[in-house]
């Protein structure tokens, strides 16, 4: 039966070494690099800075602390809402 | 990630390996099996009227397989004397295994209902023979017509139930008789292929619980 | 970090300042804002159309003798009518949209060949209308996710999303940043993996069993390889964007990218249990399902610890609502999925209504949910107006919300009892068909609940096609004066080193 003949167990083994080979090669070639940093690719500066209702003091803070001061206040319609 | 060809070749492999192992591979080992010496292609009549069948949508209520009789009751339903394999589908062009059961399923209905007056005041109208079934009528597929109309030879049918006014009667139309012809052609109840047969060695007959 | 950075990278390190950044948006949605718009307005149409259609089927299944004098309106045309004017109509215009808005931002260029994008989005909808009146028509291919016409309706679909993708891949091609994000590797995979599997679905030489496998590939990769990706794509991109900061572990996306296309693209045989297929076939799509708990983890995991003490947020964006909504679904049908397909839930359920309610918190729950919000992020920064009334919002989300639990529990709990009934082989089928009616009657309540949502969605829509003809404006975020300046700004330039 083919699937559990040797040629395919093989094969698998051969297929599943490659993958591992690729995702090696690309961490080398530096695809990886900066991970925290590429999180950040959707978010604009003024995304960051702006001043979001809901959060706490305690989250405003970390906001100023990691974007700068003083936070924006949101522009209508900023949340995809209405106005 | 920086490059774009990466991506791509990793996600053309991914769809290529999941289409080698699903779709190319199982099609060289079907290739194989061969055809019962019970089951003969659809007749003329009986493509017309497995083409309604397909057109009508009846793949959405009603399956045509039998599962493994270890793990279900579809056998002790009566819906056939064993489960089905890839041989008893040769002639189906696309399949209609269905995914749902709404109504029972239909594989051997051919063997369980043989009779053309059962068949088709079922389709004219489901409630005429079980009042309580949510079949869809189809009374597009006949013409009503006064039974003093009918002339000499030919095929009418009187339905139950209050389903007609008096006097009336259902004529069915080509394609209605032609469904009916591949209903009740729909019978796989011959033995499992065996020994020789590549079909039961490779594919069918095999339970879903003596894998090895 | 790394002393062996790819030379394109230190290419691109070149200052950004902020008002180029938001001169990038503006000029990225610019570019994509025809196709988008009109993406939008086709998909809104064919929600309405499929509602219908949807309906009309959900009715039939407890008031049988309702509307069966003409061919067109018998119950099998109807449904197929629905499920593909849903998962190809509405879902898939409003991903085109999303696409072809979403990329362009997260690549920091215009769409390019905008006018190839536009076409395909014609050729797309085209191949629908032609599907959907060759169903109707009774021309349907015969295959559950395939059954408009193979010759003279699928391949507009192809070639429609062939020149979206065209147009997506040059413009990622063109892309001034380094890096792509995991939204773009979605919605390009999407793209990529599309045209494949249709057009190896739609392959016309298979039969028998065959054919049936083939149908599973393609039915489930339909979901598992072009409405997924391109949904947890626009949640991975909304729900940074909104909240303000980004997605809990980035590291869980990636692999949960890799992860989510190489299990899901071999899920589909579990449509099969207990069927005439070789059974290796089957278990391998079992032990893949089974397997499916890892992206769904990392999803799950995700989006939770992005909200996680910001929940308030909920209550300020109905774009955040809906999608939250839909990602909360997605772990939830996921996992429901995972169950399903192991072969002693898979007896009872198979062949039941739970496979119905299972697909429409996929389809429904997940996927139109995650669409309706990125919508309401999107067209006001195409139209440059604000969306009109926060009532008529808050009365699609509520309508849709209920009518979702109306039609999804009394379902998938008189489909289980259907399943029971079906196996005790001393039930008569009268008795079957019992067991399922509260659920049939609970989903076209839910139903019409759901169809009264889309009513009110479509008409604020309406309203503001309309409207931004008399207003044109600039779109929200425009005034905010970029000032402001993030801390990490001198280690990390959006597109580079610095």
């Amino acid at each position: 039966m083919l699937p559990s003949s040797l040629t395919v167990t093989l094969a698998i083994t051969i297929l599943g070494l490659l993958t591992v080979a690729a995702f090696l090669w690309s961490w080398r070639l530096g695809h990886f690099d900066r991970i925290s940093q590429q999180a950040l690719l959707p978010l604009d500066d003024d995304d960051l800075s702006v001043s979001r209702p809901w959060e706490t003091a305690e989250q405003r803070a970390e906001r100023v602390a990691e974007y700068g001061a003083p936070l924006v206040p949101a522009p209508p319609g900023a949340w995809g809402g209405a106005k | 990630m920086t490059r774009i060809w990466l991506l791509i070749i990793g996600v053309l492999a991914i769809v290529i390996f999941a289409t080698s192992l699903l779709v190319v591979i199982p099609n060289t080992m079907i290739g194989q099996v061969r055809v019962p010496k019970q089951l003969s292609p659809y007749s003329e009549v009986e493509a017309r009227g497995r083409a309604v069948y397909i057109s009508e949508g009846c793949v959405y209520c009603h399956s045509q397989q039998v599962r493994d009789p270890i793990y279900t009751s579809d056998k002790d339903r009566g819906w056939g004397p064993r489960a089905t394999v890839p041989s008893d589908y040769l002639y189906d062009k696309p399949h209609q295994l269905g995914t749902m059961r709404t109504g029972p399923d239909l594989i051997n209905i051919g063997v369980r209902q043989p009779s053309d007056q059962w068949h088709h005041t079922h389709l004219f109208n489901p409630r005429s023979l079980m009042p309580w079934s949510i079949m869809p009528a189809f009374p597009y597929l006949y013409e009503v017509r006064d039974s003093s109309s009918i002339k000499a030879g030919e095929v009418f049918y009187s339905v139950a139930g209050g389903k007609l006014p008096a006097g009336k009667v259902i004529v069915p139309t080509a394609d209605a008789d032609a469904l009916v012809a591949y209903l009740k052609s729909l019978k796989r109840t011959y033995p499992v292929p065996t020994g020789d047969e590549p079909a039961a060695r490779t594919l069918g007959g095999r339970s879903e619980h003596t894998m090895p | 970090m790394s002393a062996t950075l790819p030379p394109r990278v230190i290419e691109m390190a070149s200052p950004i300042t902020d008002m180029e950044n938001l001169d990038i948006r503006l000029r990225a949605d610019a570019s994509s804002r025809q196709v988008a718009l009109r993406a939008i307005a086709f998909s809104v149409a064919w929600l309405v159309i499929g509602s219908a259609f949807g309906l009309m089927a959900s009715f039939k299944l407890h008031m049988p003798d309702w509307l069966v004098s003409n061919a067109a309106l018998t119950f099998g045309r109807i449904r197929s009518a629905h499920l593909n004017a849903m998962a190809y109509g509405w879902a898939s215009s409003a991903m085109l949209a999303v696409s072809v808005w979403i990329i362009p931002r997260l690549v920091h260029t215009e769409l390019r060949v905008p006018k190839a994008a536009e076409a395909g989005l014609y050729f797309w909808n085209v191949g629908m209308v032609l599907g959907i009146f060759g169903i109707l028509a009774g021309y349907s291919d015969g295959l559950e996710w395939l059954e408009m016409p193979r010759y003279w309706a699928d391949p507009f679909l192809v070639i429609g999303g062939g020149l979206v993708g065209l147009s997506l891949l040059s413009t990622i091609a063109m892309r001034e940043v380094a890096h792509l994000y995991v939204s773009v590797w979605y919605i390009m995979a999407a793209f990529i993996w599309f045209p494949i599997i249709f057009v190896v679905g739609n392959w016309p030489t298979f039969t028998g069993v065959e054919s049936a496998a083939v149908n599973w590939f393609y039915a489930h990769n339909a979901l598992g390889l072009w409405l997924t990706p391109v949904c947890v794509g626009a949640a991975y991109y909304f729900i940074p964007k909104i909240l303000g900061r980004p997605i809990y572990s980035y590291q869980l996306s990636l692999l949960g990218f890799w992860t989510l296309g190489f299990f899901y693209s071999l899920n589909g045989m579990h449509h099969l249990i207990g069927g005439p297929l070789p059974t290796w076939m089957i278990t391998t799509s079992i032990v893949a399902s089974g397997l499916m708990i890892i992206p769904v983890i990392a999803v799950g995991v995700n989006q939770h610890m992005t909200l996680n003490r910001r929940f308030g947020a909920l209550r300020y964006s109905p774009t955040l609502r809906f999608i939250v909504f839909g990602a909360v679904a997605y772990t939830l049908v996921s996992l429901q999925g995972v169950f399903m397909a192991f072969r002693e839930v898979n007896r009872l359920t198979h062949f039941t209504h739970v496979t119905v309610a299972h697909a429409h918190l996929g389809l429904y729950s997940f996927v139109t949910m995650i669409l309706f919000g990125s919508i309401y992020y999107i067209l006001p920064r195409l139209l440059g107006r604000e969306w009109i009334s926060e009532r008529l919002i808050s009365w699609h989300f509520w309508s849709v919300g209920i009518g979702q639990v109306v039609y999804l529990v009394p379902l998938t709990v008189s489909g289980m009892v259907q399943g029971v009934a079906m196996s005790d082989p001393t039930t008569t089928w009268e008795q079957v068909v019992q067991a399922m009616m509260p659920g049939l009657i609970g989903r076209s309540i839910g139903g019409t609940l759901l169809t009264i949502g889309h009513g009110v969605f479509a008409y604020h829509v309406w309203l503001m096609f309309r409207g931004a003809k008399a207003r044109q404006g600039l779109p929200p975020f425009h005034e905010v004066a970029p000032i402001i300046t993030r801390r990490d700004k001198a280690t990390f330039v959006p597109g580079g080193v610095a």
